[in-house]
């Protein structure tokens, strides 16, 4: 594969699942300089991953795949990533990652996926992206049984951190 | 509220509009990027393969060179045997990192595994490196010029403390405190809770 091609299936990845990748950002960093150096690194680990697509599976559940890993990595780094952060600006407007019309129960939502553990947050966006059972499985690399399993966990957690939120603030 | 309502919350994003994105600084950033994380990697393996050609290099040169010297050549032809074995292991990695399976479960698995291998290399360092280099410079003492032999013997006690030092410094810090993160995330990812 040559450099242009890398490139183009690179920007197609990126603009066609933008989306995914804006769910990931804000359900792991949490300001606008640490979602600038997570989509720097969920980019790095994408654009790597190129040459490994085999297309196997589908290109969304791999880019999830490499994000969520990416997410679930610089979490556990987090504190060191704090400390030697560079600003490169590939976003271009960070302070506009989060729309200032947006729904507040969105960013309450996204409040309440980051109170969870890194891994649980990764099954949660696979969830709320409408992914079966199945699907989240082999993008995890877990038994179906275990998906279902943890599910049910985390959505008790959710309702429960629901009910101690006032209305109010929703 | 009910899952069922924080996934209508959740799919009203749809209409939201999106980040805008410099693909051209993102090119750039992520060459750099490559380029620099592929540097740090192979660095330690590389760089220990490059010492210990060099320090077979300049144990070799004489007996090639100028006259036949046993301890010499004896010197060079360990280095050369630890540069090749250092090789083998790390060609081993590749391919081992290569068979993790295309799922979240397989790159923690790859990531362990990576952080694997430099704790092995960090503990047999002493195997591995220290104890070629000194026997080199135990043969070339024994058979050497005597002047200057003291030096040489505290000169290589400091070498050999500090590298140790350094190794298990590295290994107490940073390869053991990652491990046990990943292998964390794993069990919390695998375990049926």
């Amino acid at each position: 594969m040559n450099d242009t091609e890398h490139k183009r299936i690179f920007d197609d990845w990126i603009s066609t699942h933008r989306g995914l990748l804006f769910k990931v950002l804000r359900a792991y960093a949490f300001n606008a300089h640490d979602q600038e150096d997570l989509f720097q690194e969920i980019g790095f680990q994408l654009w790597n991953s190129i040459p490994k697509f085999k297309g196997d599976s589908a290109v969304s559940t791999w880019v999830y795949r490499v994000a969520l890993f990416s997410g679930i990595e610089w979490s556990r780094k987090e504190k060191r990533h704090s400390d030697k952060r560079e600003n490169l600006d590939v976003l271009e407007h960070m302070g506009g990652l989060v729309p200032s019309d947006e729904d507040p129960r969105i960013a309450w939502l996204y409040q309440q996926i980051a109170k969870l553990e890194p891994i649980d947050r990764s099954l949660m966006l696979l969830l709320l992206e409408g992914l079966s059972y199945k699907d989240m499985a082999q993008t995890l690399g877990i038994t179906q049984n275990n998906v279902g399993v943890k599910l049910n966990r985390i959505k008790k957690a959710l309702a429960r951190q629901s009910k101690e939120t006032n209305d109010h603030e929703i | 509220m009910k899952f069922e309502d924080m996934q209508v919350i959740w799919d009203s994003q749809k209409d939201q509009k999106m980040f805008a994105l410099d693909h051209d600084a993102l090119h750039r950033t992520l060459i750099k990027k490559t380029r620099c994380i592929e540097l740090g990697v192979t660095a330690n393996e590389l760089g220990m393969i490059a010492i210990c050609l060099f320090v077979a290099a300049e144990q070799l040169r004489d007996p090639l060179f100028d006259q036949v010297n046993h301890y010499k050549i004896f010197g060079g032809a360990v280095m050369v045997c630890v540069a090749i074995w250092m090789l083998l292991k790390r060609v081993a990695r590749i391919r081992k990192e290569r068979g993790f399976d295309d799922s979240l479960c397989g790159d923690l698995d790859r990531s362990i595994s990576h952080v694997e291998y430099n704790i092995a290399l960090a503990r047999s360092f002493q195997w591995w490196f220290l104890v070629p280099a000194l026997i080199i410079v135990v043969v070339k003492l024994y058979f050497g010029d005597p002047e200057g032999r003291m030096f040489s013997i505290a000169t290589m006690t400091g070498a050999s403390i500090l590298a140790m030092s350094v190794v298990h410094l590295g290994l107490r810090c940073s390869q053991i405190p990652q491990k046990r993160d990943l292998e964390s995330l794993r069990l919390k990812l695998t375990t049926e809770q």
